[in-house]
């Protein structure tokens, strides 16, 4: 956090001020004052040459010392004493007096800098009123002057004090949190009623807004002045120059937030009895405090929301952490465990997704109620950002303590969340980390506990897991890959491998399936099965997808330019891919570019793709089928497709997955249900591959069954692009394999 | 008494029964027959005599300047309770001069001025003004603040406020300015020191702030009656978890408050505050210190081994700021209720970590009702802290 104090302290100030009886006591309290709440080392009130009062600098201080220090310097060098940051902030009043301070160890900050202007403001009024009080006794003294002279000054002693009084009042609305809007109308009443009902405005900038401005309050009786082009010009001049204007009778101030404009505070013309300069004076005392209010205001909200959720009021990770920072120093010192619980929801994205995002932050907050409700007292949950929570437990006994706590939370979650008349249902995958004398911060465990959460969920979601030290290195490795795909990607790094399909019945090799193929620099060749599900996880197999296709399908206009006119190519679509709604066009495009006929074109979708969402699968599979292109069901055979649902799909191709191919040669079980599946395909009208044939065997026995096409190492493993032409050109390919 | 050719320090303590007999004891072990150049006794209450204080000053040998107050218990490198606490230094370079101001001579500000005027005879390179107040007097800080006036920013205040062992009665200040001992009542002294080898200034506590911040809404001088615009009582209960019948008791909210205080929040750290009383029915907590409205507060809980080691931190820092000098010796300043938060075994464990962080350098202090370290900005009291003054 910034500031640890706030420009609220004033009160004291104020009232202290206010009651001091002669010029040396308000100035010497001012100093003090003012030192002690910016923990300055000196501070001097200096008027006209003169050091009204002065701290810090002993019993016999030089006004020479500081005479010199201007508003803009930045140190104060004071022989005997050494250097201070200063800060200069002038009273106001008609001697030219200022406040100045010295401080060694650091610069005065934007809100220091205007609490301190505010005390200049009423320091400089109450010696005014003082001024004119010692002037009175003068002139009682003499005994010579008229009556109506007295009366004059009697009405200003009446003026100062009302005035101070009012100050007082505000200030002490400011420090007792009063509504803003309620500070910021006294401000005008204020200011109005002591220039004898003046017409005074506060007007604001737009926080959305910048250019526009906004008429925050206006003194009782002025509502004229809302709209008066006269009072919103002035304004509007104030804030540009940063500095009190006054035209056609209209004085404006700037007023301040942190040291920067935020409005101005306006005064319309006013009654002959008021002296322009006091009018002046005043209007800057006015503003002075309406800044302190808003500043107030803004530095209270900015401590509590540093430190809290908005949406579930919940401590957020910067107060966890600090909290958790100081946990594991005292369990370290103390040798005791702490453990850190990261929680994450899962199915929040689907809630959000299909309820409303209304629905799935009133759901956070209903967790956010369950988790301070399952934790033990004393222990602290708290919201680490979208649905992810960590709830510190301080001190633990042991591992047990902790799952048992973890256990509790993940059955409060499970319990269905009533949201506007909907049951919700959610679960937390909770890892748990435990501290130990090695640990080396707080960061470092929660970091722990959220790889065990990310084991959790991968592993049995809404289940509790307990950190182990492996977990880290896996996914680390994890972690860099996917980075590195992604940058792999960017650099053009990946390539395509091709593999070719052959027609059973004549041996002829009749498509190519377009395979990824990713070398890493430094661990050299990296699997599909390793990078396919990281940049599936990423979505980086979106536009790697999409690349792929483009690239196939460029590649078979080049082979079909180069004399293989007949040649088609497979490319694999992903799940991910195929929820995107833009695979269709993309696939348009893809064609379009290359100069190919879609029906050149296989799109190769996993059985297991294709169980997601059935509804959407279809939508996207009856578009992709619009374009031309033909469908392959791959992999299939694994499991996961419903044969059921295989009759409702607008596919063209099924590729038998090849764990069905093992043993065929030999156990006629299995051969009978590869039987089985092929006859389905025939059924279906689908034409049908086997995939994965690396020994003659397999292919022996699927020369008695309705088996078209096959594709696997025993016939060639997947090439480069420029070795296809040959390839396709070599007689007798089932020859040589048989 | 010998004039010492090399500069020393020297602490002694005495549980005999006879105050007289115990202080001039505590004084022969401190001077091993060297002449002081400060003489300075610390004594608990049935121990705080003219005759001890008296007895003291002779065994010095007379004509030495000493201050010295009435605590809540003294120690030294072999224990602590109720003694004779005599720490003296002498030797080469060292310049002193001393000041008492009776009580209800003038207000605590010009006490305060009045004492560190003893400033004005010390010519010496490295100067501090080691000042004792009195903790039954109303505030403080006024004090400090006319010490602060007179000694200004080149010069740091250091000391503590005279303790009556916890008794509420009265306090007693032992003083000479070299001719006559004299036993003040509720007094303030002070003792400029001149050294031309530094003098290190340490503090610290050990309480650590918990929780939300809250906002002072409305207060009067030490009497908080609302926080964040609720009974500042209930806040205060809730956040420390205290029994809500706690107040019906005052010796009981007494015990438990005192060491439950509430943190100012400053720029450089907190301002502790230390609770003492509740009003039922108004619903407002009392603080020995003004707590002004708008002030950013936190509750704060004890870090229990940085309560322990609060002493030994302070000592730690008050010999680092003696930019690499040997130290011969230390003062500390313990406050009496920090022996309440750490109970007789903490306080002991307290003493042992406090001689081993000085290994062997004499130390001696005493268990205070405030303590004073001015080093940077303008405010100098503290409370709940302990404070220390490394001579080297």
């Amino acid at each position: 956090m910034g500031s640890n104090w706030s420009t609220l302290q004033l009160t004291e100030f104020f009232s202290a001020i206010t009651r001091s009886g002669d010029v040396p006591g308000a100035a010497g309290l001012a100093v003090e004052r003012a030192a002690e709440a910016t923990e300055a080392e000196i501070a001097a009130v200096l008027a006209g040459g003169d050091l009204l009062a002065c701290l810090g600098m002993g019993r016999d201080p030089r006004p020479a010392a500081l005479a010199g220090v201007a508003a803009a310097d930045e140190c104060v060098t004071i022989a005997g004493l050494g250097t201070f940051h200063s800060t200069v902030h002038p009273l106001g009043d008609d001697t030219g007096g200022r406040l100045v301070l010295g401080r060694r160890d650091a610069a005065f900050e934007a809100e220091e800098r205007q609490m301190l202007q505010g005390m200049a403001k009423v320091l400089g009024l109450a010696l005014r009123g003082l001024r004119t009080l010692a002037a009175e006794r003068d002139l009682r003294r003499e005994r010579e002057q008229q009556a109506e002279d007295r009366l004059v000054l009697v009405t200003a002693l009446e003026k100062r004090e009302q005035l101070l009084e009012t100050l007082l009042q505000i200030q002490r609305a400011v420090s007792q949190r009063a509504p803003l809007q309620e500070v910021l109308d006294a401000v005008t009443r204020g200011a109005g009623a002591v220039l004898d009902g003046a017409p005074a405005a506060l007007v604001l900038r737009d926080a959305d807004h910048p250019d526009r401005t906004m008429v925050a309050s206006l003194a009782p009786g002025h509502e004229a002045a809302r709209h008066d082009p006269a009072v919103l010009g002035a304004a509007v001049r104030a804030m540009r120059k940063d500095h009190p204007v006054e035209h056609a009778a209209v004085l404006a101030t700037p007023v301040h937030v942190g040291g920067d404009v935020a409005g101005s505070l306006v005064l319309g013309p006013v009654a002959d009895t008021v002296r322009a300069g006091e009018r002046r004076d005043v209007l800057l005392a006015f503003a002075e405090q309406a800044s302190l209010a808003l500043t107030g205001a803004h530095s209270i909200a900015a401590v509590r929301q540093a430190y809290h959720d908005g949406l579930t009021g919940l401590p957020n990770r910067m107060l966890f952490l600090e909290r958790l920072d100081r946990a594991l120093e005292v369990a370290t010192r103390t040798r005791t465990r702490i453990a850190v619980l990261f929680l994450d929801l899962d199915l929040f994205k689907q809630v959000n997704d299909t309820l409303g995002h209304a629905t799935g932050d009133e759901l956070l907050r209903g967790v956010a109620g369950r988790l301070g409700a399952a934790v033990r007292g004393g222990d602290m949950a708290a919201r680490l950002g979208g649905d992810e929570f960590a709830i510190l437990l301080e001190p633990v006994a042991d591992g047990a303590q902790a799952r048992e706590v973890a256990e509790r939370i993940t059955q409060a979650v499970a319990r269905p969340f009533t949201i506007a008349g909907n049951q919700v249902l959610t679960r937390a995958s909770i890892g748990i980390a435990l501290s130990d004398h090695a640990t080396a911060s707080g960061d470092a465990l929660v970091q722990d506990a959220d790889v065990a959460m990310y084991r959790a969920k991968k592993s049995r979601p809404g289940s509790c897991l307990m950190f182990e030290a492996g977990m880290r290195t896996d996914l680390l490795r994890h972690v860099a890959l996917s980075a590195d795909a992604a940058g792999a990607f960017e650099a053009g790094d990946f390539r395509l491998a091709y593999q070719p399909i052959v027609a059973l019945r004549d041996a002829r090799p009749v498509a190519m399936e377009a395979l990824l193929r990713w070398t890493h620099p430094r661990l050299g060749e990296i699997t599909p099965d390793t990078f396919v599900p990281l940049a599936e996880q990423s979505g980086l197999i979106v536009a790697l997808g999409r690349w792929a296709l483009r690239e196939a399908c460029h590649q078979l206009a080049r082979w079909h330019a180069g004399g293989l006119p007949e040649l088609t190519v497979s490319v694999n679509v992903s799940a991910r891919q195929l929820a995107d709604e833009r695979l269709a066009a993309d696939v348009g495009t893809a064609l379009a570019e290359a100069g190919v006929p879609p029906a050149a074109l296989t799109l190769d979708i996993s059985e297991s793709a294709l169980t997601h969402d059935p509804g959407q699968v279809l939508r996207r599979l009856r578009a992709l089928a619009r374009t031309g292109v033909r469908l392959a069901v791959d992999d299939f055979g694994s499991g996961a497709c419903p044969m059921a649902h295989l009759g409702r799909l607008p596919v063209d191709q099924l590729k038998i997955d090849n764990s069905l191919l093992d043993g065929v040669a030999d156990d006629p079980r299995r051969l009978a249900i590869v039987r089985s599946v092929l006859e389905l395909g025939r059924t279906l009208g689908l034409q049908t591959v086997a995939e994965g044939v690396a020994e003659p065997a397999q292919l022996a026995a699927l020369a008695g069954l309705p088996c078209e096409l096959a594709q696997g190492f025993l016939f060639a493993a997947p090439m480069p692009a420029a070795e296809v032409p040959e390839f396709v050109a070599r007689p007798g390919l089932l020859g040589a394999v048989r | 008494m010998d004039e010492s050719p090399e500069r020393w320090f020297g602490v002694g303590r005495s549980l005999l029964g006879d105050p007289a007999e115990a202080g001039a004891a505590a004084a022969r072990e401190a001077l091993r027959d060297r002449r002081a150049s400060l003489l300075v006794v610390f004594a608990s209450l049935p121990y705080a005599t003219q005759a001890m204080a008296e007895a003291v000053h002779g065994a010095a040998g007379g004509a030495v300047p000493m201050i010295g107050c009435s605590t809540a218990g003294e120690f030294g490198p072999d224990g602590r309770g109720e003694s004779v606490v005599v720490l003296a230094f002498g030797g080469p370079g060292f310049q002193t001069s001393v000041r008492a101001v009776p009580a209800g001579s003038c207000d605590l500000r010009e006490a305060g001025m009045r004492a560190a005027a003893c400033l004005d005879d010390i010519t010496s390179e490295h100067r501090t003004v080691l000042l004792l107040g009195d903790g039954r007097s109303s505030d403080q800080q006024e004090m400090v603040r006319g010490a602060y006036a007179v000694a200004g920013a080149g010069v740091p205040l250091v000391g503590a406020c005279a303790a009556d062992g916890l008794t509420q009665t009265s306090t007693r200040h032992f003083f000479s300015d070299g001719a006559g001992v004299q036993v003040l009542t509720n007094g303030v002294l002070a003792a400029a020191l001149g050294s031309a080898a530094p003098l290190g200034i340490g503090l610290a506590h050990g309480w650590r702030k918990t929780g939300e911040p809250m906002v002072v809404t409305r207060s009067h001088q030490g009497k908080i009656f609302e926080l964040d615009g609720e009974r500042a009582l209930d806040v205060y209960l809730r956040r420390s978890g205290a029994a809500a019948d706690l107040p019906s008791d005052p010796g009981a909210f007494f015990a438990f408050a005192t060491v439950h205080p509430l943190g100012l929040s400053r720029r450089t750290g907190e301002d502790l505050r230390v609770i003492f009383a509740a009003d039922v029915a108004d619903g407002s907590i009392s603080g020995l210190a003004d707590t002004p409205e708008g002030a950013m507060a936190w509750y704060m809980e004890v870090d229990p081994e940085a309560v322990t080691g609060a002493a030994a931190a302070a000592a730690a820092q008050a010999v680092d700021a003696l930019d690499g000098a040997d130290p011969l010796g230390v003062f500390v300043f313990d406050c009496c209720v920090r022996g309440l938060a750490l109970g007789p075994d903490g306080a002991d464990a307290a003493g042992r970590q406090l001689a081993e962080a000085l290994a062997g350098v004499p130390f001696g202090g005493f268990y205070s009702n405030g303590e004073i370290v001015r080093t940077t900005g303008a405010k100098g009291m503290h409370h709940l802290t302990v404070a220390a003054l490394a001579v080297g």
